[in-house]
């Protein structure tokens, strides 16, 4: 054995050591590389995506017929032209339900929908004592099954005054304001004033009367407090308009209903053509309150799954701001919730 | 004519002069000298673009999870009000999946910013995630321009560069609409 032979040794081992080393660095080199790489796309595919958004946004603020909304807005066929396009794009109406927080007990008791063997006051009792809820699912599933809940019951509803369960406006003016004896007093004014009712002529406040009616309060309570009705007819689920319009006190003939479902797709009523096609009841009864012509809350939903930004989606919740006497001719949307993933 | 050989150089097969030797040396030795600053230049470099990726990749990895884990609290649209739980170093946000007795946890301890949940009664944080080292980190609610709360910004200070903060602003799921007091 040659004794010089080490010093190649040495380098040899010297180099194999370099090697790992640099193919080590470079190997983590090329992960980082590629995270930030995925990193950025996912950037961009976010950029991306609220931009299709806000495109939509801006077509819901700009809509030429501003009184009411229907599926013969211009949004909506710019929905259906984006349909086999790199992103989709579904847009829903998340508002045209009962609203779980206010929903009443006389609506519920009229519609069947509960559990067996629960009732509309135990729900009651329920919501006094836990509060508004944003979830459906698993805060009700106690009293609805689930399917029952995400067809028939939102979170996302503004509250009128005229027909939500009182012990719910009560929770809301103690969450507004932290005032436990005055969110008392003010549910007890609510009730007071109900009780002026007579037999076929209820007691309702309507959008122009709200200010007087709330009075100091109107401040804190308005817009998410308001007169206007809740649900819009060109898209409400078909039983929930059937309920409402078969209901004992609202007694609409079947005949409208079906004529409203047949023609909503097709035409866009403001309140007033609403008003001809239903008939006396509409104004005499709280049906106006319930059923009108205008959305409230929508859910925007974009996905791609294109080879640019992969499988990305982007949800978001806009709300739509209810005029008042400050702001009667702004159309106003407000992002409230986004959610994005990826 | 017989050649006479210069000084210390021979044409002789038996072998290489002293001096022969020590010039072979001292090229060698520049050599060896150069070839090893270049090897040490050349590990250093590596050394520092391996410490700066990792670096950014530990930015980044906290800048999505804080993200995601903001991006959960879920104000409802009807608040006004919200306690927040603020000390130093460490702030705790309600509403974290939509319910107001689950808070969001937010703090730096150890050279580490730390977030998980846990509930309004609790100590104890649960599903702990944990990034660092950090030499130091602020965390602060982010307002926008007319003072509202839309989220929550952390200026992290790694190792490297301790007076340089990175700043991730995380917005919040949700945000009420009429919020006088946020």
């Amino acid at each position: 054995m040659r004794e010089n032979g080490s010093t190649t040794v040495l380098i040899l081992g010297v180099l194999g050591f370099l090697s790992i080393v640099t193919l080590g660095t470079y190997l983590f080199l090329q992960y980082s590389i590629q995270e930030i790489r995925k990193y950025e796309t996912k950037e961009h595919g976010r950029e991306a995506l609220t931009a299709e958004a806000e495109k939509l946004v801006d077509m819901l603020v700009q809509d030429t017929t501003p009184y009411a909304d229907s599926r013969l807005d211009a949004v909506w066929e710019y929905i259906s032209e984006s349909e086999g396009q790199k992103m989709r794009v579904t847009l829903t109406d998340v508002s045209s339900c009962y609203g779980i927080n206010w929903v009443r007990k006389e609506i519920l008791d009229h519609s069947s929908l509960m559990k067996f063997g629960k009732s509309s006051a135990e729900l009651q009792q329920y919501r006094w004592d836990t509060g508004l809820h944003l979830h459906l699912m698993p805060d009700f599933q106690e009293f609805f099954s689930a399917g029952v809940l995400h067809s028939f019951f939102t979170p996302y509803s503004y509250f009128n005054i005229n027909i939500c369960d009182e012990f719910a406006v009560e929770n809301l003016y103690f969450l507004r304001t932290g005032d436990k004896e005055k969110a008392r007093l003010f549910r007890l004014k609510i009730q007071e004033y109900w009780k002026g009712s007579t037999p076929g002529k209820p007691r309702m406040v309507e959008p122009g009367e709200l200010e007087g009616f709330l009075g100091s309060d109107f401040e804190v309570l308005f817009p998410l407090l308001n007169a206007s009705p809740a649900i819009n007819v060109h898209f409400a689920p078909e039983d929930i308009l059937y309920q409402l319009l078969s209901y004992q006190y609202h007694n609409v003939p079947q005949s409208t209903a079906e004529f409203l479902l047949y023609n909503r797709g097709t035409q866009e009523w403001n309140e007033d053509e609403l008003e001809s096609i239903i008939g006396e009841r509409y104004k005499s009864t709280f049906l106006h309150h319930y059923v009108g012509v205008t959305t409230w809350f929508w859910q925007i939903e974009i996905e791609t799954h294109s080879g640019e930004y992969g499988h990305v989606s982007l949800k978001w919740i806009v709300a739509r701001i209810p005029s008042g006497p400050k702001n009667s001719d702004q159309r106003e949307y407000r992002l409230i919730e986004e959610e994005f993933s990826h | 004519m017989r050649k006479t050989p210069r000084c210390g150089f021979s044409k002789s097969d038996k072998g290489f002069t002293y001096i022969e030797m020590m010039v072979a040396l001292i090229i060698l030795s520049l050599a060896g000298v150069l070839v090893w600053q270049g090897i040490s230049t050349a590990g250093k470099l590596l050394d520092k673009i391996s410490a700066r990726s990792s670096e950014t990749m530990r930015l980044m990895q906290t800048e999505e999870t804080v993200r995601e884990l903001v991006g959960r609290i879920k104000i409802p649209f009807w608040m006004s009000t919200m306690e927040l739980e603020e000390e130093e170093g460490e702030i705790a946000i309600p509403f974290y999946e939509g319910r107001s007795d689950n808070l969001l946890v937010i703090k730096y301890e150890d050279s580490s910013l730390i977030i998980g949940t846990r509930g309004t009664d609790g100590e104890q944080i649960e599903g702990v995630n944990s990034f660092g080292p950090f030499s130091n980190a602020e965390i602060e609610v982010a307002r926008g321009e007319e003072g509202e709360l839309f989220g929550i910004t952390v200026v992290l200070y790694t190792e490297k560069r301790p007076s340089d903060g990175v700043h991730i602003t995380a917005r919040f799921g949700s945000n009420p609409l009429w919020a006088k007091d946020l």
